[in-house]
């Protein structure tokens, strides 16, 4: 067995963790940290912005993989996965956006769970497929 | 007055589309640190496996035994009526889900039969291990997410039909009046 680390892949995963979570939550703790609002990182995303931001890493994910030199077969059925999961996600921030706009009472704690699990599959899954891509593209190397 | 709704009767236990989604990411998740700390090994062994010829019955069953303690593990924590029917559809669910997966990895296996008897392309006829690596990924996470997303596409219908048939009464009996 020799040592392999996914370099490509952790760099994309630090590149959307960092521009997509930590900047946006660097900014507002800068901006009201002192203050006294409350700038936990909940309170950023609590109404299913990160369901929105897993939709943009899942079409991000999908425009790799019809970069790569994949199976047609593999990248079509990927696709289709990683874009149901993404809309799932992005759909937990509708969902209380529709809900605001109709006037209805918000629910935050519902909305912040589900869009949080929802972000969490799509970044895994997202985050894999960057892995096994580093993978094929160094098994067709040797 | 005391008596259940039929929304009620027919989905005692109400599932959310994020319910699976801890589950396969954090399946998804060990199978890439798998690959990282085995990148020849664990490629090989589901080959192995596949050329044994009961890697879907084997995966079926996992998917199954996952997805059933999960849907458990929800209406014990939620305090739900555990449904023998939804249970069933769950598992149904998931067995045909692995039957597209199998078609999907029959259908790459043929494929690279194909390309092996005429070009000559690869080393071997059939699927490789690495293309069998990329299938697997997809058919676990799919097994796991997808039912459930079914699941509640289902009883999010079937809710929905049960809440209209009111208003239809209600405005069959208002145009009557």
């Amino acid at each position: 067995m020799h040592g392999w680390i996914p370099v490509e892949a952790l760099w994309w995963l630090a590149l959307y963790a960092g521009c997509g979570l930590l900047v946006p939550w660097l900014l507002r703790w800068t901006q009201l940290g002192r203050s006294g609002f409350d700038t936990r990182p909940r309170k950023l995303f609590e109404r299913g912005e990160l369901g929105l931001f897993g939709l943009f890493l899942a079409i991000s994910g999908v425009l790799d993989l019809h970069r790569s030199a994949l199976p047609g077969a593999f990248i079509v059925a990927n696709s289709v996965v990683l874009a149901v999961t993404g809309l799932m996600a992005g759909y937990a921030w509708l969902e209380d956006f529709s809900r605001y706009e109709q006037g209805l009472s918000s629910q935050d704690e519902r909305t912040w769970v589900d869009s949080r699990r929802l972000l969490f599959l799509v970044f895994t899954v997202t985050f894999t497929t960057q892995v096994l891509l580093a993978h094929s593209a160094e098994a067709l190397q040797r | 007055m005391s008596e259940a709704t039929p929304a009620n009767r027919f989905s005692p236990a109400k599932l959310r589309l994020s319910d699976s989604a801890v589950l396969a990411g954090a399946v998804s998740l060990i199978y890439a640190a798998s690959l990282v700390a085995f990148p020849d090994a664990f490629p090989q062994l589901l080959a192995r496996i596949f050329q044994g010829g009961y890697f879907f019955r084997t995966l079926a069953l996992l998917l199954v035994a996952a997805n059933e303690f999960l849907f458990v593990l929800i209406c014990k924590r939620r305090g739900q009526k555990l449904s023998l029917f939804t249970l069933g559809y769950i598992g149904f669910l998931t067995v045909t889900l692995v039957f597209v997966f199998r078609a999907l990895v029959l259908f790459a296996d043929e494929q690279a039969q194909i390309s092996y008897l005429s070009l000559h392309m690869s080393g071997h006829a059939g699927i490789g291990a690495e293309e069998l690596l990329l299938y697997t990924h997809l058919g676990i996470v799919s097994g796991i997410f997808f039912p459930y997303v079914l699941v509640r596409l289902t009883q999010g219908y079937v809710s929905g039909t049960h809440s209209e048939e009111p208003n239809v009464n209600a405005r069959a009996a208002s145009a009557g009046q």
